[in-house]
């Protein structure tokens, strides 16, 4: 089944001499249940994106279709009641409400619509994240990991239709990066939850099922892999080891004539 | 001659519970003229280790020499007038004053030292070279992430530091101005004898550079010195 | 470069500068408004006191003295002026009066000069009423009297939470400002260089406010004193004031004024130069709470977003501290005032207005008079409309009460001792005697209003005390003083004593507009009775009086007592007088009431605009930091309806606050006062300036969410999505 669907997205920044197109035509369909991995460089326009995904910005034309809802039609008001009940958003920076205990937090989508958290539920997740000891803290007194962690809780806590992901581990060491990523595997595997996972990192990228990967606001390539594939070892031309490949852009770079690069 | 030298150095953050070891035992040696980056992923330390060699912030342990003075053995006030003399700063978010025109922005750090004229013609001559003379009247928020950063790149130069340290510096630009970006760094850099210690988690700009450092979570895990000549092919 | 940053940041952050322009002016002005009215007020009050008193310091009381002492008294380096005071010397007793140069000495040069003249200390006085306005008190005495301390403290307390508001705004934006400055560190500005920077800035920035605000104290202070005057004018026993002002003051009040703003912006600094820039880079200045916090109501009223916007109050506690403050004091302050107006309305009408209504129209005081030199009493009554005139003097006396002659039911209440608490002596009681000499013809009068034989030998006394264990002071019930018994009564004064004879016993007063001492013995005397005997071992008070009723009574209008009262005056002009009519009396009360209301009014809207200042400052500066908060909620799900409902409910609470703690404090005090006051509640109720208090409400609740309003709508305008994505903007 077909979640999300864009459709010729394009946002555009500033006016005149500033103005910059940051996505140039985004086309993009993701099923139920996949873990897709959007890859690029800084100022790409993947953060973008994400923010369009999420209905936290309009694009400038085109449309988005999540869970067969056009949002780029929605007001600031229902865009706000989506994004509370049928996505889920992870930052890099958490984002978490500093004057509210993690448990609140967590809570916080269902708070605001009134509603009661389905108590299994809960302490099913809590767990899952190892954070179960931590909910009467404030965010201030967790570590990064743990923060992410709370921030997980928090987007899964409404059985989100899709959980949208901006680099998650962007501020965490390798051992937390880690266990995050295989955090959010689980929960694909385990509730086929569908996660789209913004990242800079190859290594990381190469954890999903897909790797859509963006450049100046284009998708410039769209690969599905399987597991299978992946566990017998990299072999293919996409998956050789990173610092091969990188060695490969650098010359790329190289190429250019040196006028260029004045 | 080795321009900068790292002993020992260590960074910690927080406290018990939450303690982050940013930085463990770093040694490095970083030769006038060579441009160098620090390659890591997002969170393995590399924005704190630029930080530290520029005295924008103190190790826990160990010892930084720039040009040959221990930093950490100066006061406040001689490290900020050391650091403005021979250390310039360019950052992902630019940093640029707001309430300051381009022109202004850039002759900002002359203006710091007292009695030192400014030199008209030098900041004209930084601008133009750098394809801003143009927008000099300008406020930052006026103009593009790519002309943003030239202001700061311009702005570390204007005093001719020997060293400029560049944290993402095309972090939130677009491959096209990113490659100018790198490009007018590397001319810089040969025209004015500096050596230029950049920060980037993008591998590919990285490897532009004549000496590749990485860094994972703390530590340098290689940082074998390349030589300028291109087409070196050695293990990162 | 200092003048470029400084300059582009005024020209490009016209708000934060605004609000700092308008917290140095507002507070300046109200410093200066303060210390002018302060200094004011002194001056009166000295003026006051010499005027009454005389504007002597030392005073030597001695039987002889003459210029040769006088001359070595004068011989003193600090004795200024020293005179034979004419008025108060008699034969056998001199004062002189001794003027210093340099008073704060006075307690030490007095003694000397006694010791000069051979005289003892007990011969010295010193005017120790004038000397502690100017904060001379003597030495020796422990307890010296603190009332002016006590302004003073009052005063200085005053002055620092006006000197908080300037802090506050300051605080705000430089906290909002870290960021820049890491920058400006980074690139190489020392921590002196930023330092000065800021200093530069804020001199800048609120010299002129200063400057302006002192200025319009002096102003406001001058057009007060102004409206005093004229509200005031038709008060007896005051003299006009006179608008003082001393460069002195203007100088203190800027000079202030001046360094708490530098120091405001030192403070900054200085926390700046203690961080590292990274660090200052890094500030985002956002709302952090330390601990734990529940906002267990605001969840119960309003939900989740009840808790968040408690949450969000807390954490800006501090900053949010001096408009709750000034905004409860001013509307407690506004509406305990009213009560309190109210009430003493009230409660002059039931003691004055309405009790002595039927007692007077006109009243004439006879300045320096005495009953029996004024022939006039005749034809006053004869004027047109007057109905009756009585002219009387009081004096004052003592008689010995043994304990057997006090009333069955005096005896019965407890004694003297219970009801009047007096102790006894030698097993009588010493009772203080008010003596009323009333005019033959209304002492006449008088014996047939209460039923007796008209006679003018001997005097009617006033066979009363109130009962004050069975009754409250408003309400007062009498009881007989003594038995009927003795035919005459001994009175002493001055160590003499003279017997009168007693006409009659009687629980009823001649219609004059007196009050009479509680406990004791009137005597009313006929002025032959007086002449003959008393007179001679008695002096009366210095005025007599005339009391006037008119024919129209109780309908008479003010223009009918008016002209009665001028006509009155025009008939005794060549004696010294000083006249009031009832109906003038008292509408120049309610009048005097009034400008009271109208300055305490206008001060406490005064603190109220220093409230909703800060809460203008508080949401608007906050939003900077507020953005991320935004942007959190936004991310999370919150729609903008429920963002403007966290505004609402902050609006609502910090509104709200001040006014749920004055109201229980307005009803208590009101209880209070009611119950000292023995006034029946509904009373109070049935004039309560509720319309008042809730028009001032409103309107604090409305500057306040409009505040809100402005600053919500602004933050939400912001393209919030941005601050998601970088931890430091």
């Amino acid at each position: 089944m077909e979640i999300l669907r864009c459709n010729n997205i394009k946002k555009v920044f500033g006016k005149g001499e500033s103005q910059v197109t940051a996505l140039n035509g985004i086309n993009l369909s993701v099923e139920t249940g996949e873990f897709v991995a959007i890859v690029g460089a800084s100022g790409s326009g993947k953060s973008t994106l994400l923010h369009i995904l999420g209905s936290v910005d309009k694009p400038t034309c085109g449309t988005v279709t999540v869970d067969g809802v056009d949002i780029s039609k929605l007001n600031a008001a229902d865009s706000a009641i989506f994004r509370r009940r049928k996505v889920g958003l992870v930052y890099q920076f958490y984002n978490l409400i500093p004057t509210l205990t993690v448990e609140k937090n967590i809570l916080m989508p269902m708070l605001l619509d009134k509603r009661k958290p389905d108590e299994d539920y809960f302490k099913m997740i809590v767990k899952t994240l190892g954070i179960a000891d931590k909910l009467e803290s404030l965010p201030s007194q967790l570590s990064g990991g743990q923060q992410q962690r709370t921030a997980i809780a928090r987007s899964l806590i409404y059985r989100p239709v899709i959980l949208f992901a901006d680099e998650p581990t962007g501020n965490l060491d390798q051992k937390n990066s880690k266990e995050i990523i295989d955090l959010l595997k689980l929960s694909n595997r385990n509730f086929k939850q569908t996660i789209l996972l913004i990242t800079h990192d190859e290594k990381i990228a190469l954890e999903a099922d897909r790797i859509v990967t963006i450049e100046d606001g284009k998708i410039i390539s769209d690969d599905f892999c399987n597991s299978a594939e992946r566990l017998k070892g990299v072999t293919e031309e996409r998956f050789i080891d990173p610092a091969e490949r990188h060695k490969g852009m650098a010359e790329e770079h190289r190429g250019i004539p040196a006028e260029e690069w004045r | 001659m080795s321009i900068l030298e790292l002993r020992h150095i260590g960074k910690t953050y927080g406290e018990k519970e939450n303690q982050v070891n940013a930085l463990q035992d770093i040694s490095l040696q970083v030769e006038e003229g060579e441009f160098a980056a620090i390659v890591g992923t997002s969170g393995s330390g590399k924005s704190t280790l630029l930080n530290l060699m520029g005295g924008l912030d103190n190790p826990t342990k160990g010892e930084i020499f720039i040009k040959n003075r221990e930093i950490g053995s100066l006061s406040r006030k001689e490290l900020t007038i050391f650091r403005r003399r021979n250390i310039g700063f360019v950052f992902q978010n630019y940093s640029l004053m707001p309430v300051l025109n381009v022109y202004d922005n850039v002759a900002l750090p002359v203006t710091f030292d007292r009695g030192k004229h400014i030199n008209r013609k030098y900041i004209e001559e930084l601008l133009r070279e750098l394809g801003i003379w143009e927008k000099r009247r300008k406020y930052p928020n006026e103009l593009s992430g790519g002309q943003q950063q030239r202001v700061a790149i311009a702005r570390a130069l204007v005093n001719k530091p020997h060293l400029l340290l560049c944290d993402e510096p095309t972090g939130n630009l677009d491959s096209a101005t990113t490659i100018e970006v790198m490009g007018l760094l590397k001319a810089s850099c040969r025209k004015y004898q500096q050596t230029i210690l950049m920060v980037t988690h993008n591998e590919a700009i990285a490897q532009t550079c004549d000496r590749v450092i990485h860094i994972e979570d703390g530590r340098i895990v290689t940082g074998k010195r390349r030589f300028p000549e291109k087409g070196g092919d050695e293990e990162c | 470069m200092w003048n470029d940053y400084t300059k582009s940041y005024i020209k490009n952050n016209r708000a934060s500068g605004i609000s700092i322009m308008a917290a140095s002016l507002v507070a300046a002005m109200f410093l200066s408004l303060l210390c002018s009215l302060a200094y004011n007020f002194w001056i009166y009050e000295v003026e006051q006191i010499i005027l009454e008193e005389g504007g002597w310091q030392g005073r030597i009381v001695c039987d002889k003295f003459d210029a040769g002492d006088l001359a070595l008294v004068r011989q003193f380096a600090n004795v200024e002026k020293a005179v034979i005071n004419e008025e108060l010397s008699e034969q056998g007793e001199i004062v002189a009066d001794i003027y210093f140069r340099n008073a704060r000495n006075i307690y030490r040069d007095m003694p000397l000069i006694a010791e000069q003249l051979g005289l003892k200390e007990d011969s010295i006085q010193y005017h120790s009423l004038l000397l502690s306005r100017y904060f001379i008190h003597d030495p020796e005495d422990e307890t010296p009297p603190m009332l002016l301390t006590l302004y003073l403290a009052i005063l200085m307390i005053t002055a620092l939470s006006l000197i908080l508001i300037i802090r506050g705004s300051f605080e705000l934006s430089m906290n909002a400002r870290i960021h820049q400055f890491g920058i400006l560190s980074s690139i190489g500005a020392t921590p002196k260089q930023v330092r000065d920077c800021l200093l530069q800035e804020a001199a800048v920035l609120s010299a002129a406010p200063v400057i302006l605000g002192s200025l319009s104290g002096i102003f406001i202070s001058y057009g007060l004193i102004g409206a005093v005057n004229i509200f005031a004018a038709d008060v007896t026993e005051r003299h006009e004031a006179v608008f003082h002002y001393s460069p002195f003051i203007f100088a203190f009040t800027v000079l202030i004024s001046m360094l708490t703003v530098l120091f405001s912006a030192w403070i900054p600094a200085r926390k700046l130069s203690r961080m590292t820039p990274l660090e200052a880079i890094r500030n985002t200045g956002g709302l952090l709470l330390k601990k734990r916090k529940h906002s267990r109501i605001l969840s119960v009223l309003f939900g989740m977003e009840g808790e968040l916007a408690g949450n969000a109050l807390k954490a800006q506690k501090k900053h949010l501290r001096i408009s709750t403050l000034s905004l409860l004091l001013s509307f407690l302050g506004f509406s305990i005032m009213l009560s309190f107006t109210v009430l003493a309305d009230i409660s002059t009408r039931y003691t004055y207005f309405e009790r002595y209504q039927d007692a007077w129209d006109i009243m004439i005081t006879l300045k320096d008079t005495e009953i029996s030199d004024f022939s006039l009493t005749d034809e006053l009554r004869d004027i047109s409309n007057v109905q009756d005139a009585a002219v009387y003097q009081k004096a004052e006396a003592m008689t010995f009460l043994p304990e057997g002659l006090q009333s069955n039911e005096l005896s019965s209440l407890g004694g003297l001792e219970q009801v009047a608490g007096t102790p006894m002596a030698d097993g009588q009681f010493q009772v203080s005697v008010p003596i009323v000499i009333l005019d033959d013809t209304s002492f006449l009068n008088f014996c047939s209003q209460i039923g007796i034989a008209p006679s003018l030998d001997g005097a009617v006394v006033l066979n009363q005390i109130w009962d004050s264990i069975n009754s409250n002071f408003r309400y007062k019930k009498y009881v007989p003083f003594v038995r009927k018994d003795n035919q005459a009564t001994v009175l002493y004064k001055n160590g003499n004593s003279t017997e009168i004879p007693v006409l009659s016993y009687t629980q009823e007063v001649p219609v004059l507009r007196e009050e009479y001492e509680n406990y004791s013995l009137v005597h009313f005397i006929p002025l032959t009775m007086w002449n003959r005997t008393l007179g001679e071992v008695c002096e009366a008070e210095s005025d007599s009086y005339i009391r006037i009723l008119s024919t129209e009574a109780v309908t008479a209008s003010l223009s009918d007592l008016d002209s009665l009262e001028k006509e009155a005056v025009q008939l005794v002009r060549e004696y010294k007088t000083e006249s009031e009519n009832r109906i003038r009396e008292r509408l120049s009360n309610s009048h005097l009431i009034f400008g009271m209301r109208v300055i305490f009014g206008a001060f406490c809207v005064l603190l109220a605009i220093i409230g909703i200042a800060n809460v203008f400052s508080n949401t608007l500066g906050f939003l900077r930091q507020r953005k991320r908060e935004f942007a959190r909620y936004m991310s999370i799900g919150l729609t903008p309806q429920e963002m403007r409902k966290i505004f609402c409910i902050e609006a609502f609470v910090t509104a709200g606050k001040p006014l749920l703690i004055t109201f229980p404090l307005t009803m208590l005090f009101v209880q209070f006062a009611v119950t000292a006051s023995y006034l029946d509640p509904m009373e109070f109720w049935a004039e309560a300036p509720i319309l008042p208090v809730l028009i001032f409400a409103a309107a604090i609740v409305l500057f306040v969410a409009l505040a809100y309003y402005i600053g919500g709508k602004r933050l939400l305008k912001c393209n919030l999505n941005e601050t998601l994505r970088n931890e430091s903007e």
